[in-house]
């Protein structure tokens, strides 16, 4: 019996290596790209590097700095109400869309097609024509809007108090497809037992809905809140596009300012320690949410 | 066994793959490695005959053309130096070349405003070379001094980007009104702009054009010497409102909506429906290549932009833009020579003839600005005695920090109307205080 045991222990040996050898190619890749870079920003977030000659350490003094920094104040806000807006708005539309496509309709496939093919356009084309659309003057909203009877109409992105909320009209528009897709597959496993019961119960579609669908659906729910939340702090491309972070610093968010202050003003240690935060902030925001999800998320 | 060799070829794939990944990301660094290694091994075959030199050169997208006319002619002398030029959008032009110098390789000469490479320390100090080669720096007046850094020459200028009013003759002609005048105070260009404004829709003629920049608004105040890093900042109070009447005149098209419209100087002026334009020299060279496309249909010429009371008439602002040699350059030599091509005599002569107001200066490069007489505009030769005061002092960080962001944000509140002229003008000596003083140590 023992040499069959070895020939055992080494086929096992060998499978690990073959899955191993399989991993292979990601982890270097994770490491070389990923790890590599994230651990060298966070020791630059302790220097004052330009991006030439002699690193010089400064210890904490790029933190102390982005205490008093009201540009960094600004960036911060705008990226909370930046959150605050979008999350809720995109996951309420993408959950009402996903309902209503997971029904047996005509030509079902072709409306969630047309759903999701904004979230694969390039995101600067999007941004390019949503400029066009926003246009206070010759874009068709206020065309529109102006025909109905509206005086004034929002500037839109022109307007301070417009800009964040018009970014944010872009940015749901654009990413609902992907969470329609995310909770369509949550709505295609939840067994039909349950309405049916609910049926024999003579439940109607209202309490279905938040008695069954919703309840089945939290743990997509919770995943897309904690991926939602992240991408709203990510938002950068569009921004960069439709506003340039104006007017004035309306639009001003975290990662905008990162690259502002690293590729305009060139001071990379100063947005290490920027974005260091961002990524603290991340972190505190989501496992916050990992402590909230035992009171709300069926297992 | 068999399986051994699958495990073997797997992992063999793999480091394939990771090597093939890794080879993509350095690509060109390995071929400039190449191309080096190459011509140093041409260089100790051929030493006795001819060097062989190659340098690269980034430049700004507007001058790469005459750049590349340039090195043609320095061919001709230079046989043995080979220089590839290269170029990107400018608004992403600093970052680009600073990403490419700091990865170790990247440019023996680069075109730029001084002031967003000289933290780098990457600069080539140019006092030695000039004194080894006995340039003529003449021919920069009063630029060559007032354009040191601690003392040290570290770049040249090639251009000095001045402003200037453009205007379409074409227009004055058909609505019968006088041309500017060499002499005319911003109150007086903005009743001229008024008077010259008519129609609605497509038929709509503006009165005047100035570009979304914070420069086109501040000139104003430069023009009465102040500059954007003072403590004071309240001659720019001035200067904001006579950018916010003219829109209010309705004689300039309004700041939003240049900027939720993508508006562009050049395409505006050439369009025709546009009486006076404010902007820099080089737009002479860009409106005699809308000339020579045939996509202009009017007339034009140039006079010196609206002075403020008290001032003298033909002050303006310059912005001058020099090419900087690389400390770490392998062949200084070649690289200086280039530059001093280009930046001296001979190249300022051709970047006058194509219409530029080069750094450096004599009677046979005022004479090639002015050219023949044949090609528009007719009055260049106001520009060949500007009062110029620099545009923004080329310190590090001004144009990025005070000039791209506190003038442009804050001024941009009030030509909104967001904001008053006097609160924004408030907040901008704040924020220069607080976000450009305390970094720079002033």
């Amino acid at each position: 019996m023992i040499p069959s045991k070895k020939v055992k222990s080494k086929t096992i040996r060998r499978n690990r290596l073959i899955g191993y050898s399989f991993l292979l190619p990601n982890i270097i890749g994770f490491l070389l790209f990923i790890l590599l870079p994230v651990l060298a920003s966070f020791v630059m977030s302790f220097t004052s590097w330009n991006g030439f000659g002699k690193i010089d350490f400064i210890g904490l003094s790029n933190y102390k700095q982005l205490l008093d920094d009201t540009n960094f104040k600004i960036s911060f806000v705008n990226s909370i109400l930046f959150m605050l807006i979008s999350v809720p708005v995109t996951l309420f539309i993408s959950v009402l869309i996903a309902v209503a496509l997971n029904q047996g309709i005509r030509f079902v496939k072709v409306f969630r097609t047309a759903v999701f093919l904004p979230y694969v356009t390039a995101t600067i084309a999007v941004a390019a024509v949503w400029q066009l659309i926003f246009n206070p003057s010759l874009g068709p909203i206020n065309g529109t809007l102006l025909r109905l009877g509206i005086e004034n109409p929002p500037g839109w992105l022109s307007d301070p108090s417009w800009a964040l909320v018009s970014v944010s009209i872009v940015y749901i528009w654009h990413s609902i497809g992907y969470y329609m897709i995310l909770f369509l597959a949550g709505l295609q496993s939840i067994p039909d037992y349950l309405y049916e019961a609910a049926d024999l119960d003579g439940a109607g579609k209202v309490s279905k809905f938040f008695h069954i669908t919703l309840p089945m659906l939290s743990p997509v729910l919770f995943f897309t809140t904690i991926i939602g939340v992240i991408n709203s702090f990510k938002v950068f491309d569009l921004i960069y596009v439709l506003t340039g972070g104006g007017p004035g610093r309306s639009t001003h968010v975290l990662v905008y300012d990162i690259y502002n202050t690293a590729f305009k003003q060139f001071e990379y240690g100063y947005a290490s320690a920027m974005a260091y935060v961002l990524f603290l902030v991340i972190l505190v925001i989501s496992i916050l949410q990992f402590m909230g999800q035992r009171k709300w998320v069926n297992d | 066994m068999k399986k051994k060799i699958s495990l073997l070829a797997i992992l063999a794939l793999c480091m394939l793959v990771v090597f093939g990944c890794s080879n993509d990301g350095t690509e060109k660094g390995g071929t400039e490695a190449e191309e080096t290694k190459t011509t140093d091994e041409k260089v100790a075959a051929e030493k006795v005959v001819d060097e062989q030199v190659s340098l690269k050169m980034a430049v700004f997208p507007a001058d790469e053309e005459v750049f590349k006319k340039g090195y043609e002619d320095f061919k001709k002398d230079h046989p043995n130096v080979d220089i590839t030029f290269e170029t990107f959008p400018q608004q992403q032009y600093y970052e680009k070349i600073r990403m490419q110098l700091s990865g170790g390789d990247g440019y023996d000469l680069f075109t730029g405003q001084m002031d967003n490479m000289i933290d780098t320390g990457i600069l080539a100090p140019l006092d030695d070379y000039i004194k080894e080669t006995g340039m003529d720096v003449s021919g920069y007046g009063t630029m060559f001094d007032t354009f040191k850094s601690d003392g040290e020459v570290m770049s040249l200028p090639y251009r000095k980007s001045n402003w200037m009013l453009y205007y379409n003759k074409t227009l004055f002609d058909e609505k019968g009104t006088d041309y500017p005048s060499d002499d005319m105070t911003w109150e007086q260009f903005r009743e001229l702009a008024k008077k010259m404004t008519s129609g609605s829709g497509n038929d709509k003629v503006y009165g005047a054009y100035l570009q979304q920049w914070p420069s086109t608004w501040y000139m104003s105040a430069v023009q009465k010497g102040a500059s954007v890093i003072d403590k004071d900042l309240s001659p720019f109070k001035d200067a904001l409102q006579v950018r916010l009447d003219l829109e209010n005149d309705g004689s300039v098209m309004k700041w939003s909506e240049q900027v939720s419209t993508g508006a562009h100087y050049n395409a505006a002026f050439q369009k025709g429906n546009i009486a006076m334009n404010i902007i820099g020299d080089w737009h002479v060279a860009q409106l005699r290549q809308g000339e020579a496309e045939g996509t202009m249909k009017f007339e034009w010429d140039v006079v010196p932009i609206p002075h403020p009371e008290g001032v003298e008439k033909n002050t303006s602002l310059a912005l001058p833009v020099s090419i900087m040699m690389n400390k770490n350059t392998k062949h200084p030599k070649e690289a200086f020579e280039f530059l001093q091509y280009m930046t001296g005599k001979k190249g300022a002569e051709l970047l006058a003839s194509q219409g530029y107001l080069t750094g450096f200066m004599d009677e046979e490069v005022k004479k090639a600005y002015l050219g023949d007489g044949t090609q528009q505009p007719k009055s260049l030769h106001y520009f060949l005695e500007t009062k110029e005061y620099p545009e923004y002092p080329m310190l590090p960080g001004v144009k990025n920090i005070v000039v791209e962001q506190i003038f442009k944000q804050e001024g941009e509140l009030a030509l909104i109307g967001q904001n008053s002229v006097d609160d924004a003008i408030k907040e901008i000596t704040k924020r220069v205080e607080s976000e450009w003083a305390s970094k720079y140590g002033n």
